[in-house]
């Protein structure tokens, strides 16, 4: 079946495409991730440290995608722990320093681990959470159409086959809700037809 | 054609019920460290006493860094531990320092003159190197071996039998790689000894390699 061919091509394309934005957006974490060093390694990036709100503004930016440990459930920014306080000062201090957000964030998913970040990262074992709601819709749908197809191409294959003689009946048992769906009549049921309507015609005279 | 295909979507809901249930056999407390194999992050702090302790000049001993808190409960739990190592490892290449985590000088020192131990424990202002070593909670428990390199990590209040099994087989690893470590000696019987000490007590503590 052609569709049967062209259904893994279009699953491929949906799960590709779906995923894309996130990768997208999470692109510029990447460099982050390969360079644990980024902790010690400061001012490379950029020299000139933030301060006042553009600061204020980072350290939430970095505080809200940080899960805090204490409770699990929050980010960094919204928790009132101590230890959350506790690296909200952390991040501004190496924010005002120099780091890059994607540097900070790094330096904690080198002590922390990917956990640490409330948003998993879309590479490695964790892409699953993102491909696999697509890949599940677009199997679903796949099937769902093939099924639909398939019972209609069962039902010709069915009248072909089958050739029931409605007209052969003695007329109670073999009204016209039993036809099988096709558009050509046979010789029989055209007979059946006209006779039936014929019987019609009279009753009304 | 039919049963081919039912038994491809058997294998499928196995495999789906599988992970389920492999998710279910983990303890969702237990967390993922990320400091297990690299360098111990450096520090050179400030002890209760006013004397400081740099970590990089205790490099060839075995190192055991212990985040606690007088306010923590556990940690009174273990601290007979802790001192049974300060007593038993005592000058035998093996270090053990304190690091106070969000507590002040005052009351980690009324702990320590409650419940005595003789190590050194150290101010971590702003929790930074509890931070850097990705701390959750004390008392959490990190073994770096000689060569500065962070080889295990333990949540929760340490036994004896897991102390010094990991002690022992990091004394003995260093033995091997460095003959000179005369610290080493005299510590083989340690680890049968400690079946006499204390029992797990299954209070959640967790150990990561």
């Amino acid at each position: 079946m052609k569709l049967a061919r062209t259904l893994p091509l279009l699953a491929l394309t949906a799960c590709l495409a779906a995923p894309a934005p996130v990768l997208a957006q999470d692109a510029g974490a990447a460099p982050a991730d390969a360079g644990q060093a980024a902790g010690t390694s400061s001012a490379a990036a950029r020299s000139t440290g933030l301060s006042g709100e553009k600061l204020d503004n980072a350290t939430a930016e970095v505080a809200a995608q940080l899960r805090c440990p204490v409770c699990r459930g929050q980010s960094v920014l919204e928790s009132t722990a101590t230890l959350s306080k506790e690296m909200q000062a952390e991040i501004r201090r190496r924010l005002a320093e120099g780091q890059s957000p994607e540097q900070v964030r790094a330096y904690f998913v080198s002590r922390y681990g990917e956990w640490i970040l409330l948003k998993p990262p879309a590479h490695g074992l964790t892409i699953l959470v993102y491909l696999f709601p697509a890949a599940v819709l677009v199997v679903g749908f796949g099937l769902a159409v093939l099924y639909v197809k398939r019972r209609a191409a069962g039902s010709d294959e069915d009248a072909e086959t089958a050739a029931p003689a409605p007209g052969a009946g003695t007329g109670a048992g073999t009204g016209p809700g039993e036809a099988p769906m096709s558009a050509e009549l046979s010789r029989d049921e055209e007979a059946w037809l006209e006779r039936a309507l014929q019987e019609r015609r009279d009753e009304g005279a | 054609m039919k049963r081919w295909k039912a038994l491809v979507a058997l294998a499928l809901a196995a495999a789906f019920l599988g992970v389920l249930g492999f998710g279910l056999t983990r303890d969702a407390q237990v967390l993922p460290s990320a400091i297990i194999g690299q360098k111990a992050p450096q520090f050179d702090l400030e002890t209760l006493d006013g004397d400081s302790i740099d970590l990089s000049s205790l490099q060839g001993q075995v190192v055991l860094l212990n985040f606690w808190a007088s306010w923590c409960i556990p940690c009174r739990e273990e601290h007979p531990v802790l001192e049974m190592a300060d007593k038993r490892y005592d000058g035998k290449g093996v270090r053990l320092i304190g690091v106070v985590y969000q507590d002040t000088r005052s009351n980690a020192r009324r702990f320590l003159e409650q419940h005595g131990g003789g190590w050194p424990s150290v101010l971590d202002p702003s929790s930074r190197v509890a931070i850097s070593y990705g701390v959750y909670g004390v008392p959490e428990t990190y073994f770096v071996d000689p060569t500065g390199r962070v080889v295990q990590k333990h949540v929760g209040p340490l036994t004896w039998d897991l102390l010094s099994s990991t002690v022992d087989s990091l004394l003995a690893s260093g033995k091997g790689a460095a003959p000179d470590t005369t610290a080493a000696s005299g510590t083989a019987g340690v680890g049968a000894d400690a079946a006499a000490g204390p029992e797990a007590t299954g209070s959640g503590a967790r150990t990561q390699r």
